[in-house]
């Protein structure tokens, strides 16, 4: 709704002694101006608590406000449909659908959920930001017990509350241990190729350059990490050999240079000083993003028992197969994130 | 250029827009360079600017009083939002109250109403009010229920306090505050078995926890007791034991409804003395606390209960109040669908009372399935040890400001947290006075390390004030 000013207010006054003069249309510019400043100001602050209308460097609280985290490469859009909408998100929290939904905006897509009695949850599609989500919500069966799981020693370590139920044979379940009856229990699984905030990795494009800059997907905590060059693409000039300038090192990304100019493409990956895998680095920051997601989403009386990213091969139990059926076990390789997740 | 949140709530001073009128006036043309100070254009300007100032210096409230991470900066912004947009109402403060034995060596019995008798603490200055009215029994004692004059955590006075007396005396009628000897013993596990603890305690404070070792009916399930936090000591396969440690406590096992009673690694904690008061004063609900609770509020929205509904239930108990001012959500590490919800207040772990209040409150609200249980931690003694140079002339207000500091930071130490050696070798550092810190000489509880308190089923928090032990050199 369009208003009059107190610029137009003032060089229109019926006051010609004052207003009609080029000074006096000019004083229109002075004080009148600048308090309309001051209300755009107060119509911006006013709009504050609005996420249609907020400054982008307010939505990281409207987010707070409503139990709610922009992932790191969760465009505005996207987050402030779901900021207007938090009531169908948290009308699902504490179920397995809704710790997905969570999971794939907080850049952690691909999550499969496994509950020790049988059940496997995923989303068969990436979700719509403040819609209903229900209808992705994908669970399997996993696979049976090829013999009977029986409890612990009665009171033993392992078993002093006392579980006495053995499993029978065929049951669809997944084995964390043998406390049979402590089913509210689940692990978050990873499959191959989950990339997203585990694998920093970048495509560097060089067009007829000798250089080119990249930006990582994950920022890092320093840059001490460590950059892997991978396959050289070329569509002109070359053949070159390519590496990266470490003056040019940052937590956020690095310029590479190529021994001549050519263009093509050039894909890194980069993980932290110590890690198991390239393809399962969490960094600090995504680590604590994760275990945030997971306790405020889980339902309370339930016990996360862990993390795993499957980096290649297969996981005794997932995907569910039969054994002997085919698939890599020599070269699987299962990370298991250490976090606090309870 | 869009406007940033940054920018609405740095607030604008009278200079600042001044200096924006002469730069808006200068754009249009106006020699504002040759105006003079004191002159009639910038006295004009002036009084403008400070004009706006009033009405502008709304702003930064306006933008930041509607998100909670920045209304607690705008007074009274909190409670409002709390109130207009999560339907919660901030917590107000709450009295103490407490039990005081009036003792009567005269053949006078005195009848007493609400409010008639004041009891005064004179090293504090507290004043407690008789509820209800009554009668003082002659020659012999009377148990009466006092309340503090005003709401509020400063209402914390000691148990058996040599500072109690009636402001109107009444002839032969003398004031104590005893402590009982023992808090409610708090059982962690899925035993039906129960530990009693008795005697005459012959330390001046202690916490105790039992851990059965080994299952079994009383007298058969093996089980050991720490004394306040220290190595485990094996009890054996004994229904009871009496002198823990030396202690003069007693404890005795009693079987429960289901066999058996005492299950591995349950356990079983109380600390001795408990208080005299009864319900623990508590200021009024922060904005920091309001502010958190309305970030949970939306839990409240779905059908399954997460650990945000927990935490908003157990903080928004009706008759509790501002009392809990720390609650931690967990899932029991060996019970399926078991809740673990462990609370506390300004002083520490709360009265049974106050548990039990809240557990009634959670009860009907649980989720199906869910078995949440509400417990109180107990505490652990902690001793700072350490050399500390100062110079001659500051050491009493030096020693008085290390003192303040360590007490405010390990009152800060929450449920299950660390007391970090570092910050307190860096809160000593930072003490006006201080030459010099013997880094090695600093110990938490003996130790030169981090104290990390309570584990995996156990919740522990620090007993307060804890002992500071430091060594001045002066020079």
């Amino acid at each position: 709704m369009s208003r009059t000013t107190f610029s137009q207010w003032f060089a229109n006054l019926p006051i010609p002694w004052m207003v009609a003069g080029p000074n006096g249309q000019q004083e229109a510019n002075g004080w009148p101006a600048v308090i309309d400043a001051q209300t755009v100001l107060l119509d911006a602050a006013r709009k504050v608590a609005f996420p249609d209308f907020a400054p982008t460097d307010a939505l990281g609280s409207l987010g707070g406000d409503r139990g709610l985290i922009q992932g790191p490469l969760e465009g505005n859009s996207n987050f402030i449909a779901r900021l207007k909408n938090p009531w169908t998100q948290w009308s699902y929290a504490g179920t397995h659908l809704e710790l997905l939904e969570q999971l794939y905006w907080a850049y952690f897509n691909g999550a499969v959920i496994v509950q020790q009695n049988g059940l496997a949850f995923s989303l068969s599609g990436a979700p719509t930001a403040g819609a209903d989500n229900s209808g992705l919500l994908s669970i399997t069966t996993l696979g049976t017990l090829a013999s009977p799981l029986t409890p612990y020693p009665l009171y033993s370590t392992s078993n002093p509350i006392g579980y006495t139920k053995t499993i029978p044979s065929g049951s669809p379940w997944w084995t964390f241990d043998s406390k049979t009856d402590f089913c509210s229990r689940f692990a978050v699984i990873f499959p191959a190729g989950a990339g997203g905030a585990f694998t920093t990795s970048a495509t560097a494009t060089f067009t007829a350059s000798a250089t080119a800059a990249i930006t990582w997907n994950n920022v890092f905590p320093d840059t001490t990490y460590i950059i892997d060059i991978g396959a050289i693409t070329i569509t002109s000039g070359g053949p070159v050999t390519v590496s990266y300038d470490p003056t040019t090192k940052t937590t956020t990304g690095v310029t590479l240079t190529a021994s001549a100019a050519f263009t093509g493409s050039v894909d890194v990956i980069a993980y932290q000083v110590g890690a198991v895998s390239p393809f399962a680095d969490i960094h600090p920051a995504d680590l604590g993003r994760l275990q945030t997601i997971i306790k405020r989403w889980r339902r309370a009386s339930q016990t996360c028992v862990g993390v795993y990213v499957i980096v290649q091969g297969n996981m005794w139990g997932w995907p569910v197969r039969t054994w002997g059926s085919g698939g890599t076990w020599g070269a699987a390789q299962v990370v298991t994130i250490n976090g606090t997740w309870q | 250029m869009a406007v940033t949140l940054a920018q609405l709530i740095a607030g604008q001073t009278v200079q600042q827009i001044f200096q924006t009128l002469l730069s808006y006036y200068a754009a249009a043309g106006f020699p504002t360079t040759a105006w003079q100070s004191g002159g009639t254009e910038r006295t004009r300007l002036m009084a403008m600017a400070t004009a706006l100032a009033s009405f502008s210096n709304y702003i930064p409230a306006v933008a930041g009083g509607s998100l909670l991470d920045y209304s607690p900066n705008y007074p009274g912004w909190t409670a409002l939002t709390a109130q207009e947009i999560y339907n919660l109402t901030p917590n107000a403060a709450v009295y103490t109250q407490g039990t005081i034995v009036a003792t009567n060596a005269s053949t006078t019995a005195y009848s007493y109403a609400a409010n008639s008798l004041i009891a005064v603490y004179s090293n504090t200055g507290n004043r407690y009010f008789v509820q209800g009215s009554g009668t003082i029994a002659a020659s012999t004692t009377t148990n009466i229920v006092f309340q503090a004059e005003f709401a509020g955590a400063s209402y914390n006075d000691p148990s058996n306090s040599a500072f109690l007396t009636l402001v109107t005396p009444l002839p032969g009628v003398t004031l104590t505050n005893p402590s009982t000897s023992y808090t409610t013993v708090s059982h962690v596990g899925s035993g039906t078995g129960n530990v009693a603890a008795s005697g005459m305690p012959s330390v001046s404070n202690a916490s105790v926890v039992i851990t059965i070792t080994s299952s079994g009916q009383a007298g058969v399930a093996t089980w050991s007791y720490s004394l306040n936090g220290g190595a485990a000591v094996a009890a054996g396969a004994v229904s009871s034991l009496t002198n823990l440690g030396g202690t003069g406590i007693n404890v005795t096992l009693t079987n429960g409804s289901a066999n058996p009673s005492f299950v591995l690694n349950d356990t079983y904690a109380f600390n001795t003395p408990a208080p005299w008061i009864t319900q623990q004063g508590s200021n009024a609900e922060t904005d920091t606390a309001l502010a958190q609770r309305c970030r949970t509020r939306l839990s409240s929205v779905a059908n399954v209960n997460t650990s945000n509904l927990y935490y908003l239930l157990a903080t928004s108990v009706p008759s509790v109040g501002s009392q809990v001012t720390q609650c931690v959500v967990v899932p029991d590490p060996n019970i399926n669908n078991k809740v673990n919800i462990i609370v506390a207040g300004p002083a520490g772990p709360l009265p049974a009372g106050v548990v039990s209040s809240v557990q009634t409150y959670i009860n009907p609200r649980a989720g199906q399935g869910d078995y949440p249980v509400v417990t109180t931690p107990t505490t652990l003694a902690i001793t700072i040890a350490g050399t500390v140079t100062v110079y001659a002339a500051q050491y009493t207000a030096a020693s008085n400001a290390i003192t303040t500091a360590l007490n405010n930071y390990i009152a800060s130490v929450g449920i299950n947290g660390t007391v970090q050696l570092s910050e307190i070798i860096a809160l000593i550092r930072a003490t006006s006075g201080v030459v010099n810190l013997t880094v090695s000489s600093v110990t938490i509880n003996g130790a030169a390390a981090d104290l990390t308190l309570g584990g995996v089923g156990s919740y522990v928090m620090p007993a307060y004030p804890p002992t500071i032990n430091l060594s001045y050199v002066t020079q």
